[in-house]
């Protein structure tokens, strides 16, 4: 899954209409609770623990695909854990 | 590029002068109209070597500057079963550009962590978001009523601020309201209907409201050994509440009684009941113009006796008459006093103080309802701004 898919599921958005520009200005559900609820998606997907400061710095797509770079995670597409 | 350091931390004496920026911000000491009364996050520097044994205040720190904060009121907390130590949240602040984000959150994830049983009286929508996001379990909405003393001026100071709805959305009838309220002649109609109309009411319900007992009800200046007493006896008749015993209300009352009204309830000198009164004159305000309002922020009274009650609403309403009070308001979660309000002509109004816990001590009964909680504005702070 890619982070676009994944920020998809969390806020119920079709993957396709966001971009790396898509962030907690354009999408409306992206609220206190929607970033939390997004970190938590992350750190499970990826297997990652984010910590506050970078959680923090996430509030965009390209920022989250940056940062989750530094956590060893990189690449566009990202494969599904089994 | 440095990245910024982010981090939740208890409040330590390390914090003391990021944190006094920070409440000096929001809480500035010389505004007479903010209540600190209770508040352990007033805290000086000079204060700070003492703050190891105040409650916690949690902070959201970036680099060395608190963007965020909670603290915390300990209680005890009553139920038939047991006594647990309890806190209220209160405070929860965030500088404006860092909300609708992390830093809410990662705070009550904080409180989550450090306190085993958290309440919060909070009017907030995205504070309840974030706490029902977190697990705390939201038991209501805590109704408001009102009671008019003085129709003629609650019709006077809001016809200018509130008025201006109507003549936007209120069509024919509702400019025709406006244009009646900016006439004195209907200024002075109206508020004695309304005045008529409680009149009335309280006349009609006169039978219900004589107990035929010898209570009297007299102003007090302190919490003498009587409430402990009284505590005593009717504490456990309540299926949840924070315990009002003399400590607590010395504490949350004692040091600043001169701003409030204590009104004790007695009969051959024993304890019955009380209220707590607070009078607010507002001076040219948006919303409130011209208004002296009373709420009835605090009472005790035994709720198998509830006649106490009536004695002390009677009295209150002679008191602030005399005081020159338009208006009294009261919001009152428990089943007893929310009967009384209606049978003396109190309006019920939307609330907006929401009541939430995060319990992780396992003493708090779901299934008890907000009607069963005895719950008003002097718990936690809620009294501050009203």
């Amino acid at each position: 899954m890619t982070v676009k898919e994944l920020v998809g599921k969390v806020f119920k958005i079709n993957p396709q209409d966001l971009s790396d520009a898509s962030s907690r200005d354009t999408i409306e559900q992206w609220d206190s609770m929607g970033h939390l609820a997004l970190i938590t998606a992350l750190e499970e997907h990826f297997q990652v623990n984010i910590s506050i400061a970078d959680a923090m710095e996430m509030t965009n797509i390209r920022k989250i695909k940056d940062v989750l770079q530094e956590y060893g995670v990189s690449g566009e597409s990202y494969s599904v854990r089994l | 590029m440095v990245k910024a350091q982010y981090t939740v931390s208890l409040y330590s004496s390390q914090h003391a002068a990021a944190f006094q920026e920070f409440a000096d911000h929001f809480w500035p000491r010389e505004d007479p109209s903010i209540d600190n009364s209770y508040s352990p996050s007033q805290v000086t520097v000079n204060e700070s070597d003492r703050i190891e044994n105040k409650p916690p205040t949690f902070l959201f720190l970036k680099d060395e500057a608190v963007i965020g904060h909670i603290t915390s009121l300990p209680v005890r907390l009553s139920t038939p079963s047991a006594i647990t130590q309890a806190h209220w949240v209160v405070r929860f602040i965030v500088l404006p550009e860092h909300r609708n984000g992390l830093v809410g959150p990662y705070l009550i994830k904080k409180v989550n962590q450090t306190l085993d049983l958290a309440m919060s009286l909070h009017v907030e929508e995205p504070v309840l978001k974030i706490l029902k996001g977190l697990g705390w379990y939201h038991v209501g909405v805590i109704p408001q009523y009102v009671h008019v003393l003085n129709g003629y001026r609650l019709v006077r100071n809001i016809r200018a601020q509130q008025m201006s709805f109507f003549n936007q959305h209120g069509g024919f009838w509702g400019r025709g309201l406006q244009f009646l309220a900016s006439k004195r002649l209907a200024q002075i109609t109206m508020g004695l209907l309304a005045q008529l109309a409680v009149r009335s009411w309280l006349l009609a319900t006169t039978s219900a409201r004589r107990s035929g007992r010898a209570l009297y009800v007299a102003e007090e200046h302190e919490f003498d050994s009587s409430y402990d007493s009284f505590w005593d006896r009717v504490g456990m008749k309540f299926e949840a509440l924070v315990v009002r015993d003399r400590a607590y209300l010395q504490a949350r009352y004692g040091r600043t009684l001169k701003h409030y009204k204590l009104l004790a309830c007695r009969e051959k000198d024993e304890l019955r009941g009380f209220f707590i009164l607070k009078i607010r004159q507002f001076q040219d305000d948006p919303r409130m113009g011209w208004l002296r309002i009373a709420t009835i922020i605090d009472c005790l009274f035994d709720p198998s006796h509830p006649q106490s009650l009536q004695a002390l609403l009677s009295a209150s309403f002679k008191r602030l008459t005399g005081e020159g009070v338009d208006v009294i308001f009261c919001t009152a979660s428990h089943r007893a006093v929310q009967e009384l309000l209606v049978k003396n002509a109190f309006i019920k109004m939307p609330g907006n103080l929401n009541f939430a816990y995060h319990d992780r001590t396992g003493s708090i009964n779901k299934h008890v309802s907000l009607r069963a909680w005895h719950l008003m504005r002097g718990d936690s702070d809620a009294a501050a701004n009203f």
